[in-house]
């Protein structure tokens, strides 16, 4: 059974982790409410990486910030379904979610300068989470046990570091110290919003290899937010691509890289940097993404889509299946052939 | 921290050098002490003689080494008034006058960051148009005011509180109030923006996805932050806030600084008070320098 | 253009834009409004004081002694808020009343500005130990409170309207020299890097052509708020008998009349006083809502 196969049929039947269906997620403003995110059905599967790809702007950090249960007003929040674990969000209350927030699901951020508290230890961030979600956990236990976690994020000399203000560590450092938050509580699930573009690259590699490992340590899916391919061909398993609020393309990693079914998702790719071609041009796409007071009519893409032509412009394309598990939207590239 | 505040206190000895001579400079540069002293039927001779005794007849600057050196040894010259060390007067007033201004100090931080806490939690509600309303208003009233208007409503309409002196809890009570609605609602707005700029930090994001208490949040995370600026800010008030207690003082007939100096600038007992300057002025620097203190016991990002 | 010039234009657009819109944006928000409302009654009363009273303010009148507000018993409708123990019209008075506090709040802030810009740009500009010399002053300055050192001077030298705005003047000085100087660095680092080193008085100039717009948004957002603790501390000093004396009229001067009589004529240091904390509470909102408009983070929303 090559690679390939192995892959699809593990897709086919793995078990949804996180299931969300119709997610719309409203923003208000002067002019009423604009939707940052509308109709988007994704699903995680259980021990696996979904990354979420697209520009900044396209709606991944509010879906996972959705997903977390932590967009406020001005925002709102609706889905037909949201489901963790088999536990349906949309019907929790919300002191329900916030016993799941740090315990079912946890999330990493992109900048670890900003994202520790500043005026409270290392440690006390860490074993906070211990005595928040572990019934009966003491101090002390919750202390041995954060040490334990920070030691198994690499950090050297964690009784140290336990008791560092965050001003005291380096960036890789706190961002260890954000993972070892994250994961402490043996999560289902695992959201990392662009947790290395704030790194150093020899950093983010060190914390990816570090992501990995835990993640096979505690049998943790990760939906895993980018706009850097490398990363997603490095880490991923099945990828979401997402323009304008919508997705626009979905499969796995080695299906979307090689045949990538949205002319959007193929712009992504030609604009990144590979070694193999270095030397040949680098395409970037066109213009810039469409504000979301004011989305072009028909397919969102089209003012910036090399293939574009009048109906692209009327009608709005569905997300259809043109391969095992490959999803895109677009009307002139339904079928994987007129791709290759 | 223990540098830092080495460093600071030693700051403050050339600012305390300072005004002393601001002080000295307007208390002796004008005016001459021998006509209030002396009656006013006194010769010329009697004023010369009462000149040399004070030494008031050699140049300012040796005058004010003379001050100097006894200041530094506790000696601010005697009271004319009193017929005793100026010290010893003033330092009979000073725990009135800390009695009040610790007590106010206290009740105002205690309503002013419950109220701009609550505000900020209750952004654009009633609640924080009533806040904001209260805070602009007692910023516009000056206390001595609104220590006539609380002994009107307590004392004499009332009759539930006693207006004047220093007894019982309950003589506290009125000045205390009049003197810390004015500090209370600088300290509103203050907690309020601070609270509000802080919820939107990427650390309060972080702490939320912690599933950590909404009131833990608010109250551990986001607030010990926001006191940080509240801390600096509640210290650079301190002098006005005894400025006023100086006047609110007066108003209640407390027996503490305040009276003393106004008693004995209208006496023109002088040696009492550049006693008074002096000390308020350090008490003032100590203030800050506990304010310092304690902002280096929130925020471990100062110990250098 | 240099960063400075493109500054310069940029303050210079900021303000025509604020001048111009200044009616739009006042309508847009209620305290604003409110306090240019309070604002601008205060200082057409300031100026029409003597038009508008019916009575001198310091005709003495035993016939009509310690009348209580017209609405009350025994009031008159003469005297609409009463008359002091002296048959003064406490109306008439506190409407002349207006014109000291405005003054003195206006005229000691311009004087604490003078004298604070000339000290901030000296300590800003030449460094060293004149700046060092300069910061501990205004330290020195900051932990004297206000109240304490105007009622030595006033004791001292004497009181009176003019040594009550050069106490004021003294005493707030030191808010705007650290102002200015922060900004004097700001800048002089900037003439560094255009290796502009020749130092003489025409570069004072250029600096204070620099300068000025530069701080004039803040300038102005804390010189108004320093009119209103300017007027508070006038009534404070005036109030403990060491600011202006009688025959003037100041608020001040009329709540200590009126304290002595307060528990049996509470009309008489009632009225004052709310004349004193409306325009005071009027100035800060103004200060306020200029903070907001002239504040550049806030620009585009208003």
């Amino acid at each position: 059974m090559g690679d390939n196969d192995f892959r699809e049929a593990r897709a086919k039947n793995a078990e949804k982790l996180l299931d969300v269906r119709n997610l719309e997620i409203q923003f208000k403003t002067k002019n009423g409410y604009i939707s940052a995110v509308e109709g988007l059905n994704f699903s995680v599967h259980r021990s696996e990486l979904l990354a979420m790809v697209g520009e900044s702007g396209c709606g991944k950090s509010v879906t996972s910030l959705a997903v977390m249960g932590l967009i406020e007003h001005p925002g709102r929040v609706r889905a037909d379904r949201m489901e963790l674990a088999g536990v349906d969000m949309t019907r929790s209350s919300p002191e329900e979610i916030r016993r799941l927030r740090g315990a079912q699901m946890s999330m990493i951020f992109q900048d670890p300068l900003t994202s520790l508290n500043p005026l409270f230890t290392a440690g006390h961030q860490i074993s906070e989470q211990f005595l928040t979600h572990v019934p009966g956990c003491g101090r002390g236990e919750a202390k041995r046990r954060s040490i334990e976690m920070i030691r198994k994020t690499g950090i050297p000399r964690p009784e140290a570091v336990y008791d560092s203000y965050p001003h005291e560590l380096s960036g890789g450092m706190r961002q260890r110290i954000m993972i070892a938050i994250a994961m402490c509580c043996n999560p289902v699930l695992l959201i990392a919003d662009e947790p290395t573009t704030a790194l150093d690259v020899t950093i983010q590699a060190q914390i990816l290899h570090l992501m990995r490992e835990l993640v096979v340590e505690y049998e943790t899916s990760i939906l895993f937010i980018t706009h850097d391919l490398g990363v997603v061909a490095e880490m991923a398993d099945r990828v979401v691509v997402m323009y304008a609020g919508q997705i626009v393309e979905e499969a796995d990693v080695l299906t979307l890289f090689h045949k990538p079914a949205h002319p959007y998702t193929k712009g992504l790719l030609h604009s990144t940097i590979k070694v193999q071609d270095a030397g040949s041009r680098l395409e970037p796409i066109p213009g810039a993404v469409p504000s979301l007071r004011q989305l072009p009519s028909g397919c969102r893409f089209h003012p910036r889509c090399a293939y574009a032509d009048d109906e692209c412009r009327r009608r709005r394309p569905e997300l259809v299946e043109v391969g095992l598990n490959h999803y895109s939207r677009c009307l002139l590239f339904p079928r994987r052939e007129n791709v290759a | 921290m223990f540098r830092y505040l080495l460093r600071r206190i030693i700051q403050m000895v050339p600012v305390l050098f300072i005004i002393t001579i601001i002080v000295f400079f307007f208390v002796n540069a004008s005016g001459d002490p021998t006509s209030m002293l002396l009656p006013p039927n006194a010769t010329l001779e009697d004023r010369d003689a009462m000149r040399e005794a004070l030494g008031l007849n050699k140049p300012l600057y040796v005058q004010y080494g003379i001050f100097i050196t006894n200041a530094v040894r506790g000696d601010f010259g005697r009271s004319f008034r009193y017929k005793v060390p100026a010290l010893t007067i003033v330092k009979e007033k000073i725990p009135a006058s800390i009695e009040l201004a610790g007590a106010s100090l206290l009740l105002s931080i205690a309503v002013g960051i419950t109220m701009g806490v609550l505000s900020a939690m209750a952004k654009d509600t009633p609640f924080d148009l009533i806040a904001n309303g209260f805070s602009a208003l007692g910023r516009a009233m000056p206390n001595f005011w609104l220590g006539i208007m609380l002994i009107l409503l307590f004392g004499v309409t009332w009759r539930i509180l006693p207006v004047s002196g220093r007894g019982g809890w309950r003589h506290i009570i009125l000045p205390c109030i009049a003197l810390s609605i004015q500090n209370a609602s600088r300290i509103i707005p203050l907690v309020r923006s601070s609270m509000l700029e802080i919820m939107h930090q990427d650390y309060i994001r972080t702490a939320k996805s912690k599933g950590i208490r909404n009131s833990v949040v608010i109250f551990k995370h986001a607030f010990k932050n926001a006191l940080v600026p509240v801390v600096t800010i509640t210290a650079l008030q301190i002098p006005t806030l005894i400025g006023g207690s100086l006047v609110t003082e007066t108003v209640f007939a407390w027996p503490g600084l305040g009276q003393l100096i106004i008693q004995s600038v209208n006496g023109h007992d002088m040696s009492v008070v550049q006693a008074c300057v002096i000390i308020i002025a350090l008490i003032t620097m100590s203030a800050n320098l506990i304010a310092d203190i304690v902002y280096c016991l929130i925020d471990p990002r100062i110990r250098y | 253009m240099n960063m400075e010039e493109k500054k310069a234009i940029q303050t210079v657009k900021r303000e025509r834009s604020v001048v111009y819109d200044i009616p739009c944006l006042l309508i847009r928000s209620p305290s604003g409004m409110l306090g240019f409302i309070i604002v601008a009654a205060a200082v057409f009363v300031a100026l029409f004081a003597d038009v508008l009273v019916p009575y001198s303010p310091d005709a003495i009148n035993l016939v009509a002694m310690t009348r209580p507000p017209a609405w009350s018993n025994g009031g008159s409708s003469a005297n609409l808020l009463g008359t002091d123990v002296l048959g003064r019209d406490i109306l008439a008075r506190i409407l002349v009343g207006s014109r000291i506090s405005l003054l003195v709040g206006v005229f000691s802030v311009a004087a604490a500005g003078f004298i604070g810009t000339i000290f901030g740009i000296v300590a800003g500009y030449y460094g060293s130990w004149v700046e060092t010399v300069i910061m501990r002053v205004t330290d020195a300055f900051h932990a004297i409170p206000l109240t304490l050192f105007g009622m030595v001077v006033l004791a001292v030298v004497g009181p009176g309207m003019i040594t009550m705005i050069v106490v004021i003047g003294i005493t707030t000085w030191p808010f705007y020299a650290r102002m200015i100087r922060s900004e004097v660095l700001s800048l002089k680092n900037q003439e560094y890097v255009k290796a502009a080193r020749t130092l003489g008085t025409s570069s004072v100039m250029t600096m204070l052509r620099h300068i000025l717009p530069n701080v004039m948004p803040s300038f102005i957002v804390v010189s108004t708020l320093s009119v209103a603790n300017s007027i508070l501390a006038e009534a404070t000093l005036s109030f403990l008998g060491l600011g202006i004396q009688p025959p003037l009229v100041t608020w001040g001067i009329m709540l200590a009349d009126g304290r002595n009589y307060i528990a049996t004529s509470w009309w008489i240091s009632t009225f004052p006083g709310i004349a004193l904390s409306t325009t005071v509470l009027g100035i800060m909102l103004l200060g306020n809502w200029l903070r907001d408009v002239l504040d550049p983070r806030n620009q585009g929303l208003g």
